[in-house]
């Protein structure tokens, strides 16, 4: 553990920037953990409409009656719960086909590294939005969507990973005691190949905190008062400008800040986590 | 995308009107730009065959070109007034209507008016010797039995004594009468071949007759008929162009270039077009209501008990609160303006204050053992005139739901997907509305709370057939008295909302269009359709 602490001190003590993503990404987390039970409003009671800003409502409330702060906070644990979620489904899923495809080579690694550049050669939220389109605009199809358009990077990067980890030493040693391909890519290959995951993952927070939002500014995020999330709450203050000025500035400006914090983070973490710029 | 080079090939034409070559406008043509109403719609216009559509674009249209034998008053929803025919007389049976007809009317085509004609069009509307591939009104004249044309006399005879009804079905578009040449020249035709014969070669006797009508970007050009019967209208030019962006349609609001009249104005522009200089407002109370239909069939929604709580508990003073003041709470199935409309009426508890209604509403969920029940709110996606935030509208009335003790949730459909379900009935709960055609009660009964056969209508949300309900409406259907009318209907009203329960009715919503301050005079009725035969310009 002390270690940890120290090499996290070092880390944030060098990179300035990733210091700040730290402390942003830590306060909406903050918010998200512990805000519902400091507030003293459910999400979907409901009080009269476009309420002015006040002791009773900090932010006023929305063309529904709900109190904007209250689903602010709810909707900063729905949005980082669905980013965590379809973040991980794109690590895993390009993690598995980066692995396979590297560590196996041949037909098998050229097949689907053509896959992959058909996937990456559309933009992503295109993509996105027509998977959406398709499986109907619930916010579950936009989980399955973000996750699947994000596979892509985590593939290409794993690959690039195993490939390098693939010709050391130990791996060599591995084989040659006669272990099995798949035992030498889970426990020898993947646990070195693990840093640029890290980024990849922190920057896919970023990205996909950005995606959902916009598909939901685009109509295509579901029921937007059950579940309180940042993107449709953004979506429906511009729906209602201009009475809904502070909901638009507020639901924006808290998105910005997010995916800023994680992006900060990320670049930091890429910077220490290579070798070639890792400070000593 | 279209829809931009529709907008670019209408400002074009307006732009380069009085001079010049004016080549490259596409079917369109030059126009004189000093006479001419450019109509910006919604909807697009794609079918000028009055007897084989019914779409809200192609209706505006078709309201310029053809005419039907009587028309709604403008000034009152509840009477009618002579068009092609000049008077009529009902038999003491009720079981025939005898109509004289205008002399000296013509066709555009040259074609000449009289009982004859008349009666092919209407023959082809019901499919009677003629093949249509859609003839949407055809069951709105089930109860005629036919058309005996003498000179310039129209005998309309009917199987039961429903005049009144039959009345009210002439002055709808459907009932448009066509010119006899292109008709009989389009028998011969397989039913899509025909329709498309009919818009290619579309002659009716109405003010304007088509000019050009460019079927790619759905733009109409309609020009003054010098031999109607009226006199020649004074406008010259009629450009009918779709814009279905809300936005963009707006953006016509504020153009300074020429006459316009915009159709469908979000509500949230109303009062700019009130202040405005150039654009004036036209809003009316509508023949429509918005409602929430309740599956009587479905698992969630089965038990008259639920169904009743949910009736109790909306909340339509917070319904209405998104409509910026262009609706009122209502409570019946028939619209409001309209004559049949029992302001007394009033379903048991009804008149309680919000806070014991759902208190009652509670007590009825809990007895009904749906407490906690997970239950789905279908609205769609795109608003309708009566439905200005679908979804905000919907969450109003959820909120209401999850009041009375229900896991009430909201789902959006795509329009086409969300009315075609209402056919198949998968679903329990359904934000909807209805906008009438003719103005006459029946046409909100019958399609929306009745049936045949023992089965109910495509439209019927509550997905029940009763036959006291069916009997109640045949006999209203049979009545010609004001007064009487009131109490059947009321009956009627009343039996649907206690003993079955298929629908709660919420409000009743303005409508509106915004025109240019120089166009005068033209005709708006109060079903919202509009004419500009006797228009002029300043």
């Amino acid at each position: 553990m002390s270690r940890f602490t120290d090499w996290l001190w070092r880390f944030l003590r060098y990179h300035r920037p990733a210091l700040v993503g730290t402390v942003l990404v830590m306060a909406v987390v903050l918010t998200a953990v512990v805000g519902p039970v400091v507030l003293s409003y459910e999400p979907d009671d409901v009080f009269s409409r476009f309420a002015e800003t006040g002791s009773k409502h900090l932010l006023g409330t929305d063309s529904q009656g709900y109190d904007l702060l209250t689903r602010m906070v709810y909707g900063a644990r729905t949005t980082l719960a669905i980013a965590l979620v379809s973040m991980s489904m794109s690590l895993c899923l390009g993690s598995l086909i980066g692995a396979v495809s590297g560590f196996a080579g041949g037909k098998t690694d050229l097949l689907l590294m053509r896959g992959v550049d058909i996937a990456m050669s559309f933009p992503g939220f295109l993509l996105a939005m027509v998977a959406v389109a398709i499986l109907g605009p619930k916010l579950e199809n936009v989980i399955v969507a973000v996750g699947l358009v994000g596979a892509p990077m985590f593939a290409r990067q794993v690959r690039a990973e195993v490939l390098r980890v693939g010709s050391a030493e130990y791996v060599t040693a591995a084989r040659s005691q006669g272990f099995g391909p798949s035992r030498t890519l889970f426990l020898h290959v993947m646990p070195n190949s693990l840093s640029p995951i890290i980024v990849l993952g922190t920057l896919g927070m970023g990205s996909a905190i950005l995606d959902v939002a916009g598909l939901a500014f685009l109509g295509l995020g579901g029921d937007p008062y059950r579940i309180p999330e940042w993107g449709l709450i953004l979506t429906q203050g511009w729906d209602q400008r201009p009475d809904a000025n502070l909901q638009v500035a507020v639901a924006g400006l808290a998105i910005f800040v997010t995916v800023l914090g994680f992006n900060l983070l990320g670049d930091g973490l890429k910077d220490e986590l290579d070798p070639r710029t890792r400070r000593r | 995308m279209s829809r931009s080079i529709a907008l670019l090939l209408v400002l074009a034409v307006a732009a380069c009107g009085g001079d010049g070559d004016g080549e490259n406008t596409g079917g369109i043509g030059r126009v004189d730009s000093t006479s001419l109403v450019t109509i910006v719609t919604a909807d697009q216009p794609s079918v000028l065959d009055p007897h084989s559509t019914s779409n809200g674009g192609d209706v505006k249209v078709i309201h310029q070109i053809y005419e039907t034998l009587i028309r709604v008053d403008p000034s009152d929803v509840n009477r009618m007034v002579p068009a092609l025919a000049t008077q009529w007389t009902v038999a003491d049976d009720g079981l025939s209507i005898q109509f004289q007809l205008r002399e000296g009317v013509t066709f555009h085509d040259g074609a000449a008016f009289d009982a004859a004609a008349a009666k092919l069009s209407l023959d082809r509307l019901r499919e009677d010797g003629f093949e249509l591939s859609r003839a949407p009104y055809k069951p709105e004249f089930g109860d005629v039995a036919g058309f005996d044309a003498d000179g310039h006399t129209l005998t309309m005879r009917l199987s039961s004594p429903v005049a009144r009804v039959a009345l009210r079905n002439l002055t709808m578009f459907c009932a448009s009468i066509v010119s006899p040449t292109v008709l009989e020249a389009s028998k011969s035709m397989d039913p899509d071949a025909a329709t498309a014969f009919v818009t290619d070669n579309a002659a009716g006797t109405g003010g304007y007759r088509v000019d050009a009508f460019d079927q790619k970007a759905k733009i109409a050009r309609l020009v003054a008929n010098d031999d109607y019967w009226n006199g020649k209208p004074s406008i010259g030019t009629l450009i009918f162009t779709p814009v279905s962006d809300e936005s963009t349609r707006t953006e016509y609001l504020g153009n300074p270039n020429g006459h316009f009249l915009v159709d469908d104005v979000p509500r949230q522009h109303w009062a700019t077009v009130e202040s405005s200089e150039r654009m004036q407002l036209h809003s009316w109370w509508a023949l429509n209501l918005c409602y929430l239909g309740m599956n009587a069939k479905h698992e969630a929604t089965k038990e008259l008990g639920v169904r009743r709580a949910i009736q109790l508990a909306v909340d339509r003073e917070a319904v209405m609160a998104h409509y910026e003041g262009t609706a009122r709470p209502t409570y019946s199935l028939v619209a409001q303006p309209m004559a049949e409309y029992d302001r007394g009426l009033r379903v048991p508890d009804w008149d309680d204050d919000h806070a014991k209604r759902l208190a009652t509403a509670t007590k009825l969920i809990d007895e009904a053992g749906a407490k906690g029940r997970e239950i789905t709110i279908y609205y769609p996606q795109m608003p309708r005139p009566y439905l200005p935030r679908p979804q905000n509208i919907a969450d109003t009335v959820r909120q209401s739901l999850k009041a009375i003790g229900l896991d009430a949730r909201i789902q959006g459909e795509e329009n086409s997907v969300l009315f075609s379900q209402v056919s198949t009935g998968q679903y329990e709960l359904i934000l909807i509305g209805w906008m009438t055609d003719n103005g006459d009660p029946d046409n909100f009964y019958s399609p929306l709370a009745d049936g045949a056969d023992g089965k109910p209508a495509e439209n019927n949300t509550s997905r029940t057939f009763h036959a006291d309900v069916h009997a109640k409406l045949l006999a209203a259907r049979q009545l010609s008295s004001a007064g009487e009318r009131v109490t059947a209907y009321r009956d009627v009203e009343r039996a649907l909302q206690t003993d079955v329960a298929g629908y709660t009715p919420l409000v009743n919503t303005k409508q509106a269009v915004a025109y240019s301050k120089g166009i005068k005079g033209f005709v708006i009725d109060g079903i919202g359709h509009y004419r500009f035969d006797e228009a002029t310009l300043e």
